[in-house]
């Protein structure tokens, strides 16, 4: 029992190392703060709540949207558009594909990982992992949240381009 | 109403939309698009929380700092060097990375340094190496990471050139008026 109930509450710290090392920095930092600055600590919790205050619903609707999309991607079809027959086509069609994924690779890879698995070519795929994320709704809605829409269009061009070159250096180079 | 709760309130309409169309395409899935969403919330709750708690210390700590003068600098190609290496090596999901990057921008970093951490957090994510390795396997992992840093250096030195060639161009007049005037 008692496993089961610490494997519950890793669960709620998420399974990125990189996470884990944000979170125990942010709590080492405002407890080194609350003793050696803590008006620097109480503005930067005050600054927190109102963020937190402003961001919830809408950062707990777009959450919605990517746990729909886990179950709403057809793979099997994805496939048949990356296939080897696609050639250099499959370099766009996956980065648009892929930019439409979700941001969290704990959720896209898999779904990536099911269309390589259902027959698309490597070029295919990797351009899916260059592009994953660029312009699903987490990101977007984030650059819209704490930017604007001028920042989010600026970011998801250069992104897009990058994305583009990588799978075209992949399609000549491999 | 703001353009802010404007946008705020889109996203939460799309959410709204999206269930409500697969609802009316396949009532099944919606169970499992329910009970997947509420577990992203659930693992998601306390990452985004330390975010929005770092990005708020980041912003009061980093104003006037030394870090701070690199990122929001004279030298272009300083800051965006350093904003695309800790824009990569951020957490990949950006509800854990964008308050964060908005707190090092409010503390000072330049638009430039700016976008090139969010570059290097969309594009090359090292964070996105233990997820790839454990779903896809260290060969593709590999060729993802080496592939995507090339790409982001080619572009990156294509919009350096880019920017100098805009800045040359906006110079070349008040140069050549000056070289005309009589002396």
């Amino acid at each position: 029992m008692v496993p089961m109930k610490l494997e519950t509450a890793l669960e709620l710290f998420g399974k990125n190392p990189f996470v884990h090392a944000l979170i125990i920095a942010t709590v080492f930092v405002y407890l080194i703060l609350l003793i050696a600055k803590p008006t620097v600590a109480k503005k930067s919790a005050k600054d927190s709540i109102r963020t937190l205050k402003s961001l919830m619903i809408p950062i707990i609707a777009a959450l919605f949207i990517a746990g729909a999309i886990k179950f709403l991607v057809p793979s099997k079809m994805l496939a048949g558009f990356l296939g080897e027959q696609a050639g250099i086509a499959a370099v766009f069609i996956g980065v648009a594909i892929g930019s439409l994924l979700p941001a969290c690779p704990f959720i896209s890879f898999p779904i990536i990982a099911g269309v390589y698995a259902a027959g698309a070519s490597l070029v295919g795929v990797m351009a899916m992992l260059f592009g994953s994320g660029l312009a699903f709704a987490c990101r977007v809605t984030c650059d819209l949240m704490f930017f604007n829409p001028k920042v989010a269009g600026a970011r998801m061009t250069l992104s897009f381009f990058v994305a583009v070159v990588a799978g075209l250096l992949v399609y000549f180079i491999i | 109403m703001e353009t802010k709760e404007k946008i705020y309130l889109s996203i939460v309409i799309a959410a709204v939309l999206l269930y409500l169309v697969t609802w009316l395409l396949d009532p099944t899935r919606v169970k499992k698009c329910v009970a997947a969403s509420f577990s992203e919330v659930k693992k998601l709750f306390i990452p985004i929380l330390a975010a929005i708690f770092a990005g708020s210390v980041a912003k009061n700590l980093l104003l006037g700092s030394r870090f701070m003068k690199i990122l929001g600098g004279k030298s272009k190609l300083r800051g965006v060097v350093a904003g695309g290496t800790l824009g990569s090596l951020l957490p990949p999901c950006p509800y854990a990375s964008y308050p964060l990057i908005k707190g090092v921008s409010d503390g000072g970093a330049n638009s430039l340094s700016t976008m090139a951490m969010l570059l290097g957090l969309t594009s090359v994510a090292v964070g996105r190496v233990f997820a790839g390795i454990a779903i896809l396997g260290p060969e593709i992992e590999g060729l993802r990471i080496l592939f995507s840093f090339l790409a982001v250096m080619l572009v990156g030195t294509l919009c350096f050139y880019f920017d100098r060639a805009l800045e040359v161009k906006r110079r070349l007049p008040r140069v050549l008026s000056r070289a005309s005037e009589p002396k």
